[in-house]
């Protein structure tokens, strides 16, 4: 029980480590600011000791100096590390105070410990003068160790709030790119491009042909589509009546179009009529239909839409005819857009896309009128 | 004076350019096709020296349709929104019109036709 609690929080704590490692730049940078410190430090002490007794080569001087910067390397990359850590959750300041005193004491404590212990393994000195040797050099140095460590601390923490604030940065663009995809989404979802260009030639074709009556309700037809699509793009929810009617615009241009093809029926009980509905929920779907019942080869198929009321539910049933080697494999983007939309705003609804017997294809759509979000 | 084939899953489309051939002189015999499968079909029999392709249509769509016809056919390519564009390229005698067109776009690329035709017969 207990071996298994160590190796838990061993593995956690080794994972929380490796994620917070500082990047390969930042330990080359630190390396190579220490030695070059080392190497000025090491040439200073050569010159002030130059022709005295104490006097020793320049080599030999920088090498009994390294155990202090080697460690101090080391100590730059295990103070970044902690203070990542440290930094990486909310915290109250006094609890990050105490964790950051915590975390420099301990790292300055090794420090003296490893780069003491490495000066006696790299002179061959006796250990047993490890503690007095150790206490007479802190006497000198303490200080200075502490306004290193203060001093390397503010520069961990400098860092730590630049790469948040990148980070946000970061975050917020990719919020900003979500968002005019979402609303990009939106706006395949109201109009389908292709269909605005089939719909504009279809009034042109009228012209050609002299049908001016038909042209003019194409064009009325399609002034109304677009007056829903611009008039109402910011607003969340619809009336039912509202959506049947811009289907109702759609379904009178795509007769236009495919007259030899399509046959509508729509039928919507009088108490759905004043219900609010999210803005352009049921369009994608009929236009799905009519994708579908636009491949047949034969004539006069029908797209009916039923749209009925049952308690505190919704029920909005389209059947059309699909031809058996239909060419529009799965659902257009309309659909997975609809799915999209009802598991946002919905805990419970129900979409059902099936094909029927007899070469038909049924697509029910159950949601709640009370708790909609809209 | 060449055959034309026209072939498009809309009535009215058909009707249409039924209509604007009608005042061309250089037009003889006009086949309608109102999906891929019986376009196929009209080419083989009637081998069509202009074919006018919708390229949204059932059963087999105009890219596939083009695909099957002889190569020294002239097609153009009719559709309203241009994500097919690149994919017609690869024929060479091949134009295209984005739906809706003036007048004078569908007789130049007729008349496009009518000449590459006029110079492969002689």
């Amino acid at each position: 029980m207990l071996n298994q609690a160590i190796s838990e929080f061993y593995t956690e704590t080794v994972s929380l480590i490796r994620a917070n490692l500082p990047s390969r730049f930042f330990v080359m940078s630190a390396a190579l600011i220490w030695l070059a410190v080392h190497a000025i430090y090491a040439h200073l002490q050569f010159r002030a000791f130059e022709g005295s007794e104490k006097a020793l080569g320049w080599i030999v001087g920088w090498y009994e100096l390294s155990p202090w910067f080697i460690a101090y390397i080391f100590h730059t990359i295990a103070l970044y590390t902690f203070t990542k850590i440290i930094e990486s959750k909310e915290r109250p300041l006094g609890q990050r105070i105490i964790l950051h005193t915590i975390s420099m004491g301990l790292l300055l404590v090794a420090n003296w410990l490893s780069s003491t212990g490495l000066f006696f393994v790299i002179t061959q000195a006796d250990f047993a003068t490890f503690i007095p040797f150790l206490l007479k050099m802190l006497s000198t140095t303490i200080q200075l160790d502490f306004l290193i460590c203060f001093g390397l601390l503010s520069m961990c923490l400098g860092l730590c709030f630049h790469d948040k604030r990148i980070q946000e940065r970061l975050d917020f663009k990719n919020l900003q790119t979500a968002l005019i995809d979402e609303q990009l989404k939106t706006l395949r979802t109201q109009l389908n491009p292709h269909f605005l260009f089939n719909a504009l030639n279809t009034a042109v074709s009228l012209i050609r042909l002299k049908r001016d009556e038909e042209a003019v309700q194409a064009l009325a037809e399609l002034s109304s589509m677009l007056r829903k699509i611009l008039e109402h793009k910011h607003d969340t929810g619809s009336k039912v009546k509202e959506e049947v009617a811009f289907i109702k615009n759609y379904l009178c241009i795509q007769q236009m179009r495919f007259s030899d093809k399509l046959d509508v029926k729509i039928s919507v009980e009088e108490n759905c009529l004043e219900l609010e509905i999210p803005n352009m929920l049921l369009h994608p779907l009929v236009e799905n239909a009519v994708q579908h019942g636009s491949q047949l080869e034969s004539n006069r198929n029908l797209v009916d839409l039923k749209v009925s009321r049952n308690e505190d539910q919704l029920l909005v049933k389209l059947t059309n005819k699909v031809a058996e080697n239909d060419q529009h494999k799965g659902f257009g983007i309309g659909v997975s857009n609809t799915k999209d939309r009802l598991a946002k705003l919905y805990k419970n609804y129900r979409l059902d896309l099936s094909a029927n017997r007899d070469g038909f294809f049924e697509t029910t759509l159950i949601i709640p009128i009370s708790d909609a979000n809209v | 004076m060449f055959d034309i084939l026209i072939a498009d899953d809309e009535q009215l489309a058909r009707e249409t350019v039924k209509y604007l051939l009608a005042q061309c002189e250089q037009v003889g015999k006009v086949y309608e096709a109102n999906n891929g499968k019986s376009a196929l079909q009209l080419a083989r029999l009637y081998h069509p020296k202009i074919v006018l392709l919708d390229i949204e249509m059932p059963i087999v769509d105009g890219i596939e349709v083009a695909e099957q016809l002889p190569k020294e056919t002239s097609i153009i390519f009719i559709t309203a929104f241009n994500h097919f564009q690149n994919r017609t390229h690869s024929r060479e005698y091949s134009d295209y019109l984005l739906k809706p067109f003036k007048d004078e776009e569908f007789y130049q690329c007729l008349h496009k036709a009518c000449t590459i035709q006029h110079r492969l017969s002689t």
